[in-house]
């Protein structure tokens, strides 16, 4: 709080009154910090004189001085609230020791050995489908593990793996990252697969786009091919003499560029070097083609599918150990590619078997397009499978085996940095909020208030037969509003099954509450024993600054739309939130369903149906496979569509991560919220609609039962 | 190479290519001309709404007029550089036809990342790099913020249209990430690129000898997740600094390397052209990736100008 004093506050009344009660929430609230500044020549009251923070005495006129002042204020918040994003970055910092830092695939890049050995396989039935030869999508959200998986069968990590009995089939995968940069292009904008940005792309460069899009893509993927097998003859995994290597390389080097002298390449390391200079004539002609407007001659009419299989043919032919195995093009991010890039790989899935396969990863939630330069569309099923990285932390199925994968990759992680694991109940040990000081009393005078309430309403005749039951449903909202009545008290989250349940189903965020919670635990050496143990407060401090770090970081790294997607997310929460605190009978409902989702087909509706896109594509709202709701009450009714806010954001919009009940909005709002002119008001009409409330009443009931249709309250 | 900018440049016949835009500095090399003359002003003209700048693109065509110049207007989309960069070769061309021989002097101050690189790029490939001088003007100050970052949030992620592509992008990734004001762009890039290995230029000596620290205080949350032994210092107003740099940690430019090498140029401009300067001459080449901001601070921008340089 920043109290500011001028000469007029002598004579404020009200300020007065503030005054005080910003000081008295000091000393009463526990992060609560009263700045006083003083601008011009007044009076302090003797009780601000040792709290004066900032004293301007001739006033605040320069811009200069209104800069210093707002510098001092930030350097203060600053030193009192470190930024969550600060506080992850530093826990997970590649420089520490902390046994949790290795959230990605790439920091394991360097080690094969730790990288197979870090990655719990998935269920038998997703990996017999990963290692069968059929293509597959590897679909899941930011942080579920898709390149952890594809790095496991890529060959220099397969064939390091100790050997089996009866041996196991060989799976040589050559991986490609395909982050920008990698790729030409020309000049399109990352939105550019929006027809309107792609209008001057001229219809006659089309053929020519395509067929340069599909030659860069063999030659990547010749390039990588040729690059794994060198480095596992450099690391003695795969036996390949000199004089195989020499012949190898010139039937590559022949089969891909005929026009170059074929004596030129004795190893793998030239033959990669000319066919980096391949690449730059690509880059040469589509700035030439396309840039400039100019003449060019394509660099190289003979890449394409049937020069890597032969590529492939020759390994198989030229080195023994490899005739039988299964080559798998690896190809990760695949939503990075622009649509003619993703043709051509479409292309190629659809070609490859039975010479080879392809497995592609692609982050859930991207558009698929189906289109290949062949004619024909890629077909599910027929051309390719599709396996979902997605766990369902309400499925009993599922979360069991999400939790044995955690546990899992916590014992490996901590394998890897010596340290002693027994168990994963005795590395995170639960406790709750009454065990965390919070009076039970308050707890129970809730639940009997809401029962009062629902009582009131002569809604507990059936209930009433099943008080303890409904108590039990009741206890975690009620657990919720007493803490809301206590001052800068957050609602506690700890043990293995709470941090596994509120990760999400993303392994990714589990990893990041490990990880800050072993940072803010290193300042204890008691905490840091042979048997490490994260106490109960910290892991829920550490759930706090991840969950916040997950909603701050939305409008840093989602391109375009993640302002908007995090404003969404604040304004659904904070009617979550009021329906959590007020509702009779359905408190915890962060089950948001679209009750008119085919709405969202209009063109008005455009903005938001690509806000929702973007926000399962990052993993802030979760849908389910299959039927993504529940039926409708009526056979008649049209089905409606759950967007769930992922678990992780529930502690920092201060919503229950279970998700109980429905809360049914129209799309129509929702538009709304996403729109800045409107969003103000979309949100009263939110609140009003989540509520139902009836003013005679004083009281807030279920939707749709007692006031009848829904729509009727909009 | 950095050494102040003398109008005596312009003794040999000359064409000089600005860019107009609501910064003072923009017209910094206009307004130095003394007696030698260029003989043609390309002037690039943007086309996003800025009032500030049309008032200044004004004035900068009234001063070239007065002066004598031939101002030829290059109109550039920020929305479509190719096709704005098409146009602009168009126009070049046939200025550079009619001045055959003429010396090109390019003021890169305020030239947006992509139409820079993108010009750099064409002047290599229609063999005008060894005609080509560049300049550049420090702003006499800016108003910014210690605490109040450039720009705000991500819009995307650009690759430089028409750049070469990385070989073999099976490697692992090494970043080297220019550091400005905007810790935002420098974590998306960061999270955007997942590299194994990260290297970050924090320019050194600031503009103003109060500025020290402030860069590593815009960036504590990449510093912190990469670490500060993967920082390096480098002059933000020599590239020849830079490329030294980038020698030192990228390696020599005749041999292949290791690792696929990405830039992402969020520092000075002159920083990006020493970044160029290594590219160029790159076996393996690095890419560019530009990070574009959603918005940027519109009430921070700079006033006056101050030092001029020619960095080329």
């Amino acid at each position: 709080m920043v109290n500011l004093l001028s000469y007029h506050s002598a004579n404020a009344i009200w300020q007065k009154v503030e005054q005080h009660a910003a000081i008295w929430s000091e000393v009463q609230n526990q992060g609560i910090k009263c700045l006083t500044v003083r601008i011009g020549k007044c009076k302090l009251p003797p009780l601000l004189g040792p709290k004066l923070f900032y004293d301007a005495p001739n006033g605040i006129d320069a811009r200069s001085e209104f800069e210093k002042l707002i510098n001092a204020i930030c350097s203060a918040i600053r030193e009192t609230h470190p930024k969550a994003s600060e506080t992850v970055s530093n826990a997970l910092s590649m420089d520490t020791n902390n046994p949790f830092r290795y959230i990605r695939a790439e920091h394991l890049e360097s080690d094969p050995h730790a990288l197979v050995q870090a990655f719990a396989p998935l269920d038998s039935l997703r990996m017999g489908k990963f290692h069968g030869m059929h293509p597959c999508f590897l679909e899941g959200p930011r942080g579920t593990g898709k390149s952890m998986l594809l790095l496991s069968i890529r060959a220099r990590n397969f064939l390091s793996l100790p050997p089996i009995e009866p041996p196991r089939d060989v799976i040589f995968g050559f991986y490609l990252k395909l982050n920008p940069g990698p790729l030409c292009h020309i000049g399109h904008l990352t939105d550019s697969k929006d027809s309107q940005v792609q209008a001057y792309i001229r219809e006659e460069d089309i053929p020519a786009l395509r067929d340069i899009s599909n030659q860069e893509i063999i030659l990547s993927l010749c390039e990588s091919l040729v690059a794994e097998l060198e480095y596992c003859c450099d690391k003695s995994l795969l036996s390949i003499t000199g004089e195989v290597q020499r012949r190898l390389c010139t039937l590559i080097s022949k089969t891909l560029i005929p026009e170059i002298d074929q004596q030129s390449s004795q190893s793998f390391s030239e033959l990669r070097t000319e066919l980096t200079l391949v690449h730059r004539k690509i880059a040469r002609f589509i700035r030439v083609t396309f840039t400039y407007r100019q003449y060019a001659e394509l660099p190289v009419d003979s890449l394409d599918i049937d020069a890597l299989v032969m590529v492939i043919k020759h390994i198989k032919e030229n080195v023994p150990s490899l005739d039988n195995a299964m080559f798998v093009a690896l190809i990760d991010e695949y939503e990075n590619l622009l649509i003619d890039q993703q043709r051509a790989v479409n292309t190629i899935i659809k070609f490859a078997t039975p010479d080879f396969s392809v497995k592609v990863a692609k982050k859930i939630g991207i558009s698929d397009s189906p289109g290949t330069f062949s004619g024909s569309e890629l077909q599910e099923t027929h051309d390719y499978s599709r396996i979902l990285l997605v766990y369902d932390v309400c499925s009993f199925e599922n979360r069991h085996e999400y939790r044995g994968l955690l546990k899992s990759i916590v014992e490996k992680q901590m394998q890897m940095a010596r340290l002693h694991f027994t168990d994963i109940n005795q590395l995170l040990p639960g406790s709750d909020d009454i065990k965390e000081g919070l009076p039970e009393e308050y707890v129970l005078g809730e639940l009997d208030m809401m029962e009062r309430d629902r009582r009131k309403f002569g809604r507990s005749t059936r209930e009433s037969c099943q008080e303890n039951t409904k108590k039990g449903h009741y206890r975690e909202a009620a657990v919720f509003r007493a803490i809301a009545k206590v001052p800068s008290r957050a609602k506690h989250f700890s043990g293995f099954d709470k941090l596994a349940f509120l990760s999400s189903g993303v392994i990714r965020y589990f990893q990041e509450i490990l990880g800050v919670a072993y940072y803010l635990a290193s300042s204890d050496p008691m905490c840091l024993q042979r048997d490490l143990c994260l106490p109960p407060q910290l892991q829920s401090q550490a759930v706090q600054i991840v969950s916040d770090n997950a909603l701050t970081t939305l409008s840093k790294n989602v391109e375009v739309h993640g302002e908007v997607l995090k404003t969404l997310l604040i304004d659904l929460g904070g009617c979550l939130r009021q329906k959590l605190l007020k509702h009779a009978s359905e408190p915890e409902a962060a089950r948001v369903t679209i009750i008119d989702h085919e709405s969202l087909r209009r063109q008005e509706f455009r903005r938001l149906r690509t806000v929702l896109e973007v926000g399962v594509r990052e993993g802030v709202f979760q849908t389910r496979e299959g039927r993504p709701a529940f039926f409708p009450k009526h056979g008649s009714d049209p089905q409606e569509v759950e967007f769930n806010i992922c678990r992780i954001l529930a502690p920092s919009l201060e919503i229950s991560p279970r998700l109980r009940w429905r809360t049914r909005v129209r799309a129509e709002i929702l538009k709304g919220l996403v729109d800045p002119d409107s969003r103000k008001v979309a949100k009263s009409r939110l609140l009003r609609s989540v509520l139902s409330y009836k003013a005679t009443e004083g009281l807030f009931f279920q939707q749709g039962l007692e006031f009848g249709p829904h729509e009727d309250q909009v | 190479m950095k050494i102040k900018f003398e109008p005596a440049l312009f003794r040999v016949p000359s064409l000089l290519v600005c860019c107009s835009s609501h910064e003072d500095r923009c017209a910094g090399i206009l307004r130095q001309i003394g007696d030698h003359r260029p003989v043609a002003l390309a002037l690039v003209h943007h086309d996003d709404l800025n009032p500030r700048r049309e008032l200044n693109h004004q004035r900068m065509v009234e001063l070239a007029q007065d002066l004598g110049l031939e101002v030829v207007e290059v109109r550039y989309r920020k929305s479509e550089p190719s096709a704005s960069m098409a146009h602009c070769v168009r126009l070049l061309s046939d200025l550079l036809s009619k001045y055959s021989g003429a010396q090109i002097v390019l003021d890169i101050s305020v030239l947006t990342r992509i139409h820079m690189f993108m010009l750099f790029q064409w002047f290599d490939d229609a063999d005008y790099w060894d005609q080509l001088r560049i300049a550049y003007c420090e702003p006499e100050s800016y108003f910014i913020s210690e605490h109040i970052p450039l720009s705000f949030g991500l819009h995307s992620f650009q690759q430089i249209p028409g750049f070469a592509a990385c070989a073999n992008f099976s490697r692992s990734t090494h970043l080297m990430l220019f550091l400005g004001y905007e810790g935002d762009r420098s974590v998306a890039a960061f999270e955007y690129i997942q590299p194994e290995v990260t290297t970050l230029v924090v320019p050194r000596p600031p503009y103003r000898e109060e500025w020290v620290g402030w860069t590593e205080r815009f960036n504590v949350e990449i510093i912190g997740l990469v670490g500060r032994d993967h920082m390096v210092y480098a002059d933000p107003i020599d590239p020849s600094a830079v490329l030294e740099m980038m020698t030192a940690q990228f390696g020599e430019v005749d041999r292949s390397s290791a690792r696929v090498r990405v830039i992402v140029p969020t520092g000075t401009k002159p920083q990006a052209l020493g970044a160029y300067m290594y590219t160029r001459q790159a076996v393996d080449q690095p890419s560019i990736l530009y990070v574009r901001p959603l918005r940027y601070n519109t009430e921070l921008y700079s006033a006056g100008v101050g030092r001029v340089w020619r960095i080329k």
